[in-house]
């Protein structure tokens, strides 16, 4: 258990873009189906932010690189 | 026996069955067969207790979407940063920094994992199981709700069984040959594969009704697999264009 919950305090500490990202994305999904938005679409939504979290988190990597 | 039902159970716990086999043969290849078999073998060892102290009440007993949301969380956690160093790798940005002392403390830690590649592995046991029992979990309810609703039990028990059936001669089919992939590329496939599904399972479990069901695991795979490829081409020609400005600019020097 030590293993996994260093996992993800790793990603956290690591890279904070893509930690919060994807919870924040989780949680915006979460308050969307909440306030009625179209559960179907809901998925894409999740799937979208997630996905620019991702993007970011390397935007920001090539930019620390550069 | 009811046809109906023992293709639908053995359509429905298939699909199951081959997610969880996903999961265990991916952690079996990149961790090692000992942190694979404990975790199936413990989650197969808790499915079957549940089933054999609850029974048919397991279905009012169980909240599945809990379930969902923690597991989806861990798979997502664990899956993306995998998939993040892995297109880091791929584009060349983990290179650029070799004397950097943090990208030698990974290289250590790295060298420390593949020496010990065949012990137990607690990651490898946690996603594993977690994997595991959910789909387990998942197939049990298939399994009561297709076999209550059609009053026939053994019809969807025997359509589960075949599924599992041939999806383990599957599973041992496949092993070997993924054993030949590189290292890289299978953590690179593992990180796509684990954060689809906790895509999935998170979405599941928040309340998404996914657009036919777990057919959307493929367009989320696709998804992932566009950002990955689509940076690590932008990456390619980033520094082809900077070697060429580069020799560029040494001729211009050489010239004077």
């Amino acid at each position: 258990m030590k293993a996994v919950f260093g996992t993800i305090i790793g990603l956290i500490f690591d890279d904070w873009i893509l930690a919060i990202g994807t919870l924040l994305s989780i949680v915006i999904t979460a308050f969307a189906i909440q306030a009625n938005f179209n559960p179907e679409y809901s998925g894409w939504l999740l799937l979208a932010l997630i996905s620019l979290s991702l993007l970011l988190s390397l935007i920001n990597q090539f930019n620390k690189k550069k | 026996m009811n046809d109906y039902v023992i293709t639908a159970s053995f359509l429905g716990t298939a699909v199951e069955f081959i997610e969880a086999l996903t999961i265990v043969l991916a952690v079996w290849t990149v961790k090692g067969w000992k942190s694979a078999v404990s975790g199936m073998a413990l989650a197969v060892i808790v499915l079957t207790a549940l089933v054999a102290i609850f029974g048919v009440s397991l279905v009012n007993l169980v909240n599945v979407m809990a379930f969902q949301i923690i597991v989806g969380i861990l798979m997502l956690m664990f899956g993306i940063r995998w998939l993040r160093k892995a297109i880091l790798r791929y584009s060349g940005l983990k290179a650029l920094h070799l004397e950097d002392e943090a990208y030698n403390e990974e290289l250590a830690r790295q060298r420390k994992q593949m020496n010990g590649k065949k012990d137990f592995d607690i990651f490898g046991f946690t996603t594993v199981f977690n994997g595991v029992f959910l789909e387990g979990l998942e197939s049990i309810f298939i399994v009561l709700t297709f076999g209550l609703a059609a009053h026939s039990l053994s019809s969807a028990v025997t359509g589960s069984i075949i599924g599992l059936v041939i999806v383990v001669l599957l599973g041992v089919l496949l092993r070997k040959p993924l054993t030949l992939i590189p290292e890289n590329t299978m953590k690179f496939v593992v990180g796509v594969m684990l954060s689809s599904f906790g895509i999935f399972w998170v979405g599941e479990g928040v309340g998404v009704k996914w657009w036919h069901a777990d057919i959307s695991i493929l367009i989320i795979i696709v998804a992932l697999l566009v950002i990955a490829f689509g940076f690590i081409s932008f990456m390619s020609v980033h520094k082809k264009n900077k070697v060429a400005q580069q020799s560029l600019s040494k001729t211009a020097g050489g010239g004077r």
